[in-house]
C-alpha cells in the first residue's frame, strides 16, 4: 500500500502559489529583504524572509482574519491551494479526514503583541490564548474543510512540518484516515523572537546592506541563517482511492524517519541526522542509492552546514558524491516549523519537473562542504528518488523520501 | 456626552466592528444573539468597545451586558471626563 501527494500549497518568501514559487527558486530568486513587518532598527539582524505585501483579507473572511494569527492565516491559505488542488476530497466521509500540523513556534505574533499590552498595564486582548496556541493552525484548516478525523498538531522546532507530513503518512498506513491535510507554518518574524535567536549567535548578521546574499548555505563566509515565514501544506492520501476518485498524483511519500540526537539542545549531531535518514530509507524500502536528489536542511550556519555534510557523507557512503543536493533556505531564509513542508513542496517539484533549484550565494564553497549542492544555476537530473532533511533544537531530526509513481 | 449621542455612536461603532454575513438592522435593544455573536466574539466585542470609548469593562458585571443598548448604559456611566 503507497501513499501518495494529491495536492499542494505553499505561500513563501518568493511566491504565493506552487507555480510562482517554484519559477522562482529555479529562477535562483532571493526572498530576502530589510524587515518591513516592524522597526528592527535595534536588531542584530535587520534582514528576513518575509511574505512581503501579504494581506491576509485578499484570501480569508474578514471574521477569520480578525480571529488568526498570521500562522494560520499562511497554513489555511497553502491548506485551501492543496486542497483545490487535490479536488474531491468529498469523496471522503468528514470523520475521515485529518489534519496534521507543524509549527515551531505558533501564534507567537499574537502572543507578542498581547504580552507588551500586558506589560504597559493595557487590557488583554480575548483571543490572545486561541490565536496563539500552535494547534490553531489545524484547527481553523479543520473547520474550513470540515475535517473531522484526527487532528494533530506538532512542535519540534525547525522540523516541526516534518513529523506532521510522516504523521500523516502514519495515519494513512494505520487505517485511521483516508486523507491528510498534512504540512508546516511559521510567521515569527517578530521583535522578540528575532532578538532571542539573535541572543543565540543564531542569525545572519553581516549582510545587512546586501541581504539576497545573507542566506549561503555551504558558502565561505556564511555566519547564520536567515529568520524567514510561511507555510507548505500537501494532501496525501492511500494511493489506491486516489485512484478510485480520479485524482492526479504529484509524487508517492515513501518514508518518514526521525531521530533524537540526545545530545545537545541545539547544537547538530552528524550521528542523530544520519539516523533519521537511514530510518527514512528504511522505511522506503528502497536502497539509499536510489536517491538521486537531496533537500537539505541546510540552514546557513557555520557549524551546521559542516555537519549535515558530513552526516551525508556518512550515511551515503562514496554515493554521497553522486547526489544532487540544493538548499532552498538560500532563497528563503528559514521558515522554522515550516521548512521541511515547504522542502517537499520543492522535491516533488524536483520529482516531476527533472529540475533542481539552485542554491544560491554559493560562489565559493567552503572547503568542508564538498558535495554538489547545484551552486547558483538549476540543475537537471533525472530522479526518481529525492529526500527532504529537516533538523530541529532539541535534537529533533526528520528526513522525508518522495518518489515517483512509477 | 448625551445618553442618546453615546448610543448613536455605540451604534456606529459596532456597525464597523461586527462583520455580519445577513445584516440586521442595529439599534438599541439589539441583542449580541441577534447578531449572531458567540461568547468569543462578545468579548472580542467589548475589547475593541474598550479602547474605542478609553473605558474598561468590569469583566465580572460583563455578564449582565447583553444587548447594544447595555453597552450604550455602561459607556455612559463610565465615560472618562474630559476636561470642560
Amino acid at each position: 500500500m503507497r501513499v501518495v501527494v494529491t495536492g499542494m500549497g505553499i505561500v513563501s518568501p518568493i511566491g504565493i502559489g506552487t507555480d510562482n514559487f517554484w519559477k522562482n527558486a529555479v529562477g535562483g530568486v532571493s526572498g530576502i529583504r530589510p524587515i518591513e513587518s516592524f522597526d528592527a532598527t535595534g536588531q542584530r539582524s535587520k534582514i528576513a524572509g518575509e511574505v512581503s505585501g501579504f494581506d491576509a483579507s485578499d484570501y480569508l473572511s474578514v471574521k477569520c482574519v480578525e480571529q488568526t494569527d498570521r500562522f494560520a492565516q499562511f497554513a489555511l491559505i497553502a491548506a485551501g491551494q492543496a486542497v483545490a488542488d487535490a479536488g474531491k476530497l468529498a469523496a471522503y466521509e468528514p470523520h475521515r479526514l485529518a489534519v496534521s500540523i507543524g509549527t515551531g513556534m505558533g501564534g507567537y505574533a499574537t502572543y507578542e503583541s498581547s504580552a507588551a499590552r500586558y506589560f504597559r498595564n493595557q487590557s488583554t486582548p480575548p483571543f490572545t490564548v486561541p490565536k496563539t496556541m500552535a494547534n490553531a493552525a489545524g484547527a481553523w484548516i479543520a473547520t474550513e474543510h470540515k475535517c473531522r478525523g484526527p487532528n494533530l498538531t506538532f512542535s519540534t522546532a525547525c522540523s516541526s512540518g516534518g513529523h506532521a507530513i510522516g504523521a500523516g503518512l502514519q495515519l494513512l498506513r494505520t487505517g485511521q484516515a483516508d486523507a491528510v491535510i498534512a504540512g508546516g507554518a511559521e510567521a515569527c518574524v517578530l521583535p522578540l523572537t528575532m532578538a532571542g535567536f539573535n541572543a543565540l549567535r543564531a542569525l545572519s548578521t553581516g549582510f545587512d546592506d546586501k541581504p539576497a546574499q545573507a542566506s549561503r548555505p555551504f558558502a565561505k563566509g556564511r555566519d547564520g541563517f536567515v529568520m524567514a515565514e510561511g507555510a507548505a501544506v500537501l494532501v496525501l492520501e492511500r494511493e489506491d482511492a486516489a485512484r478510485r476518485r480520479g485524482a492526479a498524483i504529484h509524487a508517492v511519500l515513501a518514508g518518514y524517519g526521525s531521530s533524537c540526537d540526545a545530545s545537545h539542545l541545539v547544537a547538530p549531531d552528524l550521528e542523530g541526522q544520519a539516523a533519521a535518514m537511514r530510518a527514512a530509507v528504511a522505511d522506503a524500502g528502497i536502497e539509499r542509492e536510489a536517491i538521486a536528489y537531496v533537500n537539505a536542511h541546510a540552514t546557513s550556519t557555520p557549524v551546521g552546514d559542516i555537519i549535515e555534510t558530513r552526516a551525508l557523507k556518512n550515511f551515503f557512503g562514496s554515493h554521497a558524491a553522486r547526489l544532487s543536493i540544493s538548499a532552498t533556505k538560500s532563497l528563503l531564509g528559514h521558515t522554522i516549523g515550516a521548512s521541511a513542508a515547504i522542502g517537499s513542496v520543492a522535491t516533488i517539484m524536483t520529482l516531476r519537473t527533472g529540475v533542481i533549484h539552485p542554491t544560491i550565494n554559493l560562489e565559493q564553497a567552503d572547503p568542508e562542504c564538498d558535495l554538489n549542492y547545484t551552486p547558483n544555476i538549476a540543475g537537471r537530473c533525472d530522479v526518481q528518488a529525492g529526500l527532504c532533511n529537516a533538523f530541529g533544537f532539541g535534537g529533533n531530526n526528520v528526513s522525508l523520501i518522495f518518489t515517483t509513481v512509477k | 456626552m448625551e445618553t442618546a449621542d453615546i448610543e448613536s455612536k455605540v451604534i456606529a461603532f459596532i456597525k464597523e466592528a461586527v462583520h455580519q454575513e445577513n445584516p440586521v438592522e442595529i439599534k438599541g435593544t439589539t441583542s449580541f444573539n441577534d447578531l449572531g455573536l458567540d461568547s468569543l466574539d462578545i468579548a472580542q466585542l467589548l475589547f475593541e468597545a474598550e479602547d474605542a470609548f478609553g473605558i474598561s469593562f468590569d469583566l465580572e458585571k460583563a455578564t449582565d451586558i447583553t444587548c447594544i443598548g447595555d453597552i450604550a448604559a455602561y459607556v455612559a456611566k463610565h465615560q472618562p471626563r474630559t476636561a470642560a
